[in-house]
């Protein structure tokens, strides 16, 4: 395996770090910018050649920045469906969102930033942040856009401004998403406000991977949703003064569930680690979702022997090829789910 | 505003259509609502049902707009929501106006614009400003009466506007 994804794979996720500006609400700030390059097809209906051309521009134009020794770049074609899945479990990239072959990314040595390269657009410039980040990965993007300008041209109009593949993103080409826990407000019933205020003001608030073994949902996607007439930073003031009212609800509303119904809360934690504690067989996303409710009680102050880092990496190595890569072998679904259960009890540190 | 029917000349009619959960909205200029007989005397439930329908038509395209660079149909479109080259916002805006305003209220973007352009702005500006303090320069050599050195002022002056028109 390539010598950087194999450090990479052996390393916790860096956005989920609990040492984050209001990382008790907001789990990640995720920022992306969609550019294109002028005179050339997207990627959804460029031929082969020209989505090649499009990626070694983007390549070159990326060997050109002042820190391209902290950058890897990678052709997603030449990789291994392993080393793939490392990047995708990182959320460097996004398998759903690739059209076919000739698609490439670009990693900063502490992935920073990435460049998803053929993917929805030519170009996805992103930033992935542990807690509420929301200027300082858009200094880092906006950095970027300019370096890259000056070797690319982008498609660019005076009235639409950046042009996207998708009209929904077309103007500044930035969306930002944040991931928030509203446990709080789901175990108190007020998640139905939280969802009503988001529309009104504009972003939108959608339940995070919907899985059918889990009906109540506790973490959302916070995103916001106008790309046209509005200046990128004007939308990130507001979203962040936004989600800082909702911080706020939440964290009384954690406070009224800690106050009135200790045992919602203790119900919820206590399964979870349960869950994690005496099964054998596990797969990841009931595993994340469950060590996701044990950062909650860990935030709550519910579980005084487990600390946050503990949790980190247990999420880390609850994916399936960051899993793999620790036990450098090739494991059928049930040996990984096994694994997995054991992996996650070490980190735990229960024994059993 | 534009006439709906000619798109050239400014509309002086609007006819708003609000049936149920249905809206509709229509803006008719002069010259238009001449041809179609319409004035505010004769304006009568058949005109107005005849000019809906006719509008109707006129805004659902007959034919199948179609990309001229990456040959994206608008049919296509509609399925995909996505577009397939930066032309297909010229030639296919007919079926995607809609997408757009249903996404944001306002049409202009107001955000960044390429570095390119900053720069260019940027060296605009700057010329500008010398262009100020050349003349500043000027009027103050005339009043002290250097008139060697205003000429060579006003010859540097002359320069920077046609450059900068």
């Amino acid at each position: 395996m390539n010598e950087f994804l194999k450090t990479l794979s052996q390393s916790p996720l860096p956005w989920l770090k609990r040492e984050a500006p209001l990382a008790e609400v907001v789990l990640s700030t995720r920022l992306r910018l969609a550019r294109n390059i002028k005179g050339m097809r997207y990627p959804s209906s460029a031929a082969s050649d020209e989505r090649l051309e499009v990626l070694e521009a983007i390549f070159e134009a990326s060997e050109k920045l002042p820190e391209q020794d902290c950058l890897f770049s990678y052709e997603l074609d030449t990789l291994s469906d392993e080393e793939r899945l490392i990047l995708n479990e990182r959320r460097l990239f996004c398998s759903e969102r690739i059209f076919g072959s000739e698609c490439g990314l670009v990693v900063e040595e502490n992935e920073e930033y990435s460049f998803a390269v053929n993917s929805r657009d030519h170009l996805h410039i992103q930033a992935f942040r542990p807690g509420l980040q929301l200027q300082e990965a858009w200094v880092v993007l906006e950095r970027l856009d300019d370096l890259l300008a000056q070797h690319l041209e982008f498609d660019f109009s005076d009235d639409c401004g950046f042009l996207t593949s998708s009209p929904a993103d077309v103007g500044t080409g930035l969306k930002a998403s944040l991931m928030v826990d509203l446990s709080g407000l789901v175990m108190t019933g007020q998640i139905g406000g939280a969802l009503q205020a988001s529309r009104v003001l504009g972003f939108s608030l959608t339940v995070c991977r919907e899985s059918e073994s889990q009906p109540i949902r506790h973490r959302y996607f916070l995103t916001t949703n106008k790309t046209l007439g509005v200046r990128e930073l004007e939308v990130l003031d507001q979203l962040s003064s936004y989600v800082n009212d909702l911080a706020a609800v939440e964290l009384r509303a954690r406070a009224k569930v800690l106050a009135d119904y200790p045992y919602r809360a203790m119900d919820s934690v206590s399964r979870a680690y349960g869950l994690l504690r005496y099964c054998w067989l596990i797969d990841e996303d009931d595993a994340v979702e469950a060590l996701l409710t044990l950062r909650f009680g860990v935030e709550m102050g519910l579980f005084g022997e487990l600390t946050h880092k503990m949790i980190e990496q247990a999420l880390t190595y609850s994916l399936s090829a960051h899993l793999q890569g620790v036990l450098r072998g090739n494991l059928h679904i049930e040996d990984l789910k096994r694994a997995r259960a054991l992996m996650v009890r070490k980190h735990l540190k229960c024994s059993h | 505003m534009i006439c709906d029917i000619c798109g050239l000349n400014n509309a002086v009619i609007h006819i708003e259509k609000h049936a149920g959960e249905e809206h509709s909205q229509f803006k008719v200029c002069c010259k238009c609502a001449g041809i179609e007989g319409l004035s505010p005397e004769n304006l009568k439930e058949e005109t107005l049902q005849k000019l809906i329908s006719d509008l109707a038509a006129i805004h659902r395209p007959a034919k199948l707009a179609k990309c001229s660079f990456c040959g994206t149909d608008s049919l296509g479109f509609e399925k995909t929501t996505r577009v397939g080259c930066g032309r297909c916002y010229e030639d296919l805006a007919g079926s995607m106006r809609l997408a757009r305003w249903q996404g944001s209220g306002i049409m202009k973007h107001v955000g960044r614009t390429p570095y390119r352009f900053t720069l260019a702005k940027d060296s605009f500006d700057e010329s500008v400003n010398n262009l100020h303090k050349l003349e500043d320069d000027l009027q103050k050599c005339i009043s002290n009466e250097q008139y060697e050195r205003a000429a060579e002022l006003r010859d540097r002056i002359e320069v920077l506007r046609q450059t900068l028109s």
